[in-house]
């Protein structure tokens, strides 16, 4: 499990903390306003969702892999 | 109706309450509506706002009560992932996030997305490194792990100190929310509806702990997200003819910059902005002298009065308004210095272009360093406060409690994913609403004579004039942009006022507000009263009592600290978002790193957490405290960092010298670590 969260959190750090670098870039701008405000104000918050439920899944079917091998 | 939901088997049962709940509400709403138009009383309607949801709360809440310890702190461990996303979902929304967070985004800019990304971006941490981990480890509270986890009281004491200042702070923005929506529902005065308000959020955290809480809020999550979507979409269609919020917004902000750029290109704006410089330095005229000026003030306004009287030239208003003015002028030159600088640097704020408000779009200040307003902030300041909001949430204790409610671990973990998808909901249609409401402001309100202004400014400004005022500084008889003055906190009770919606949905604006106010507050009020009694009682000082002593004084103090924090409301502290934002980073700097180390790492142990925890504690609070007494000094900033965000210095500290502290007693603690504390779910 550790190394799927570690990768997530990659993730994760890479929607949180990377966009804010570039808000003032003009050649990132898409309908009036920075890459990084679409990714604040829409894309990260969906982005977050997407990764905890990639995480409860992955985490859910490894669960029932270790009970299976355990009754076997 | 909740009272048997947990067991097996009812899932479906209640899903179908819960639509059920949900529908009534939009008919009840719409109902409202044509009574409206039928001439019903806006009273009338107010009151049936309030009423309704409330009894359907304290229905809730009386189904469900209980004196059984595992009910009462735990809500027996049965509640589906699905009800416990929805109730994260409540308890998270508070007051803060549905009244401050879209009005933070009118007046700042989208500078305020920090809180939007802040805000759901830690729920990964939850999901990743702390929900099911808790959950398996199985305690009843937060400082009840750290004492279990690290075998010792202190990291529990500290723990306890941490949960019960952060949730008293919390609790009492709540509870100004809840005073300031009751008020304005019902017509009482705000201390009345603080009153009425605490009444509410008794009735479900006090006779049935978090079982009754747990489905009284997954009624107010279905209310509130409905509240905020129904004038999210309505001006949606009003605005663009479709009801898609975020095509609303590709449309609306590009519109909103342009008219922007030409309110800041205006002569009448630029004229009202030298009008508030000018006033500005007349109060730093008077600011040279306090004494002297307060004396000729005085003198003048008597003069004043008494001209009128003798001669009898002015008008009544006019004498009127000087007696008033006479009245309101400080007591003494303490208190005369303190309002007029206050009043300075309100001036000062609204000679900058836009009233000083950023534009909508720009998220942070130019590399350069200058600011078009100083609500903006810097790249670095941006981060370390997504940073700080982040980590904060995932030391909130009152959030972290609900995932011991659920029945397994995986249960644990799925609720996590429904609470990120029942937050996002609303999160993202935060900016939304911002943008909608400052196209009908900058295109419908801006620019309107004295004389023609819309009914909502003509309420709000004579019933709370700090909330909503307008001043013709410029004498042309025009209210421009500068001189309307909306306090972000009563943005969204607005929004559907400035959209020309019927008066019921302002209503149903309130009773969302409503519920995320009383879903937070029950939480908070129950985190509070189980840390003192569960873990300062009954852990600390009286070890091993019966357990239904232990939930009957957890009522007494949850009744105490419910008192106390609307005493603390009373007083009408800072903005609701200025209230809450330092506690998460003083919970990002204490509570998290105790929690993932104490997880993740098996050699964390009792020296190392507790010194971690009162270092990351001490960083936070100097900061905190020597960096916003007296105003924030720019040049005194670490890195231009703001205070709020002084967690981003006391998490690295934290986990450093936890670590460094664990290693040094390695030998010492060894036998302390509680076996199977450290899992892999």
């Amino acid at each position: 499990m550790r190394p799927l969260a570690l990768w997530l959190t990659l993730v994760w750090a890479l929607v949180s903390f990377v966009p804010p670098f570039f808000a003032r870039e003009p050649w990132l701008q898409i309908d009036g306003a920075s890459l990084a405000m679409w990714m604040a104000a829409q894309v990260g918050p969906l982005v977050y969702v997407l990764l905890a439920w990639l995480y409860e899944r992955r985490a859910s079917r490894l669960e029932a892999q270790q009970r299976a091998q355990r009754g076997g | 109706m909740a009272a048997d939901a947990p067991e097996v088997g009812a899932g479906a049962h209640l899903a179908r309450r819960y639509v059920a709940c949900a529908l009534v509400l939009l008919l009840f709403t719409a109902a409202m509506v044509v009574m409206e138009r039928s001439g019903l009383k806006r009273s009338w309607i107010a009151s049936a706002f309030l009423l309704v949801p409330v009894v359907l709360y304290a229905s809730i809440g009386l189904a469900c009560r209980t004196t059984e310890a595992a009910q009462y702190f735990v809500a027996g461990r049965s509640v589906p992932a699905v009800y416990n996303g929805m109730a994260i979902g409540a308890d998270w929304m508070s007051v803060a996030s549905f009244m401050g967070l879209a009005g933070l985004l009118y007046t700042n800019g989208f500078g305020g997305l920090a809180y939007v990304l802040g805000w759901t971006g830690g729920f990964c941490l939850i999901a990743f490194f702390i929900a099911p981990y808790l959950r398996e480890f199985g305690q009843y509270t937060i400082p009840d792990y750290l004492g279990e986890r690290y075998g010792s009281h202190w990291p529990r004491a500290l723990g306890l100190c941490v949960t019960a200042g952060c949730s008293l702070m919390y609790v009492v923005a709540q509870i100004y929310g809840v005073g300031l929506i009751t008020a304005r529902l019902t017509g009482f005065g705000f201390e009345m509806g603080i009153f009425v308000g605490l009444g509410g959020i008794l009735v479900c955290s006090f006779v049935g702990g978090m079982r009754a809480i747990t489905w009284t809020q997954v009624a107010q999550y279905l209310i509130l997200v409905i509240a905020f979507l129904v004038p999210v979409l309505w001006l949606s269609v009003q605005q663009t003819g479709w009801p898609l919020p975020q095509w609303a917004l590709a449309q609306q902000l590009k519109k909103v910059n342009e008219r922007e750029r030409e309110l800041m290109a205006d002569p009448r704006e630029r004229a009202a902005a030298a009008a508030f410089r000018a006033e500005a330095d007349a109060y730093a005229q008077r600011l040279h002298d306090v004494e002297r000026a307060l004396v000729d003030e005085r003198v003048a306004l008597q003069q004043r009065i008494d001209d009128a009287a003798m001669h009898g030239g002015a008008s009544v208003n006019e004498l009127r308004a000087a007696r008033r003015a006479l009245q309101a002028l400080p007591k003494d030159a303490d208190a005369a210095r303190e309002v007029w600088a206050r009043a300075r640097e309100a001036d000062l704020e609204r000679a900058q272009p836009l009233g000083g408000m950023p534009p909508q779009a720009q998220m942070i200040h130019a590399d350069d360093g200058t600011q078009v307003s100083s609500a903006q902030r810097s790249r670095l300041d941006f981060v370390a406060l997504v940073f700080c909001l982040m980590a904060g949430t995932a030391g909130m204790p009152h959030v972290l409690a609900r995932f011991y409610t659920t029945p397994s671990v995986s249960a644990a973990r799925r609720s996590v994913t429904w609470a990120l998808l029942f937050i996002a909901l609303l999160y993202v249609c935060a900016p939304v609403l911002a943008v909608l409401v400052k196209y009908e402001v900058l295109t419908t309100v801006v620019g309107t004579p004295f004389a023609e202004l819309p009914r909502w400014i003509v309420e709000w400004s004579k019933t709370e004039p700090s909330l909503v005022s307008v001043v013709d500084i410029n004498h042309d008889g025009v209210l421009q942009l500068a001189e309307l003055h909306i306090t972000p906190d009563i943005l969204v009770l607005a929004a559907p006022e400035i959209g020309g919606m019927p008066f019921a949905v302002s209503c149903l604006v309130a009773a969302g507000g409503l519920a995320a106010a009383l879903s937070t507050a029950d939480g908070l009020l129950l985190t509070i009263a189980n840390a003192l009694s569960h873990d300062l009682y009954f852990n600390i000082l009286h070890r091993g009592p019966p357990t239904d002593r232990q939930v009957a004084l957890s009522k007494v103090i949850l009744l105490f600290v419910a008192l106390v924090a609307a005493y603390i409301a009373l007083q009408r502290p800072a903005g609701i978002l200025l209230l809450v934002t330092p506690v998460f980073s003083i919970a990002a700097a204490t509570i998290f790193p105790a929690l993932v180390l104490g997880i993740a790492w098996p050699a964390a142990n009792r020296w190392g957490a507790t010194a971690g925890m009162a270092a990351g504690f001490g960083i936070t609070l100097y900061y905190l405290l020597t960096r916003s007494l007296g105003g924030v000094d720019e040049r005194a900033l670490w890195f231009g960092i703001q205070p709020e965000s002084a967690g981003v210095f006391g998490v690295p500290v934290a986990f450093a010298v936890h670590i460094v502290m664990s290693l040094a007693t390695a030998q010492r603690a060894k036998r302390t670590v509680v076996e199977g504390a450290v899992r892999q779910p």
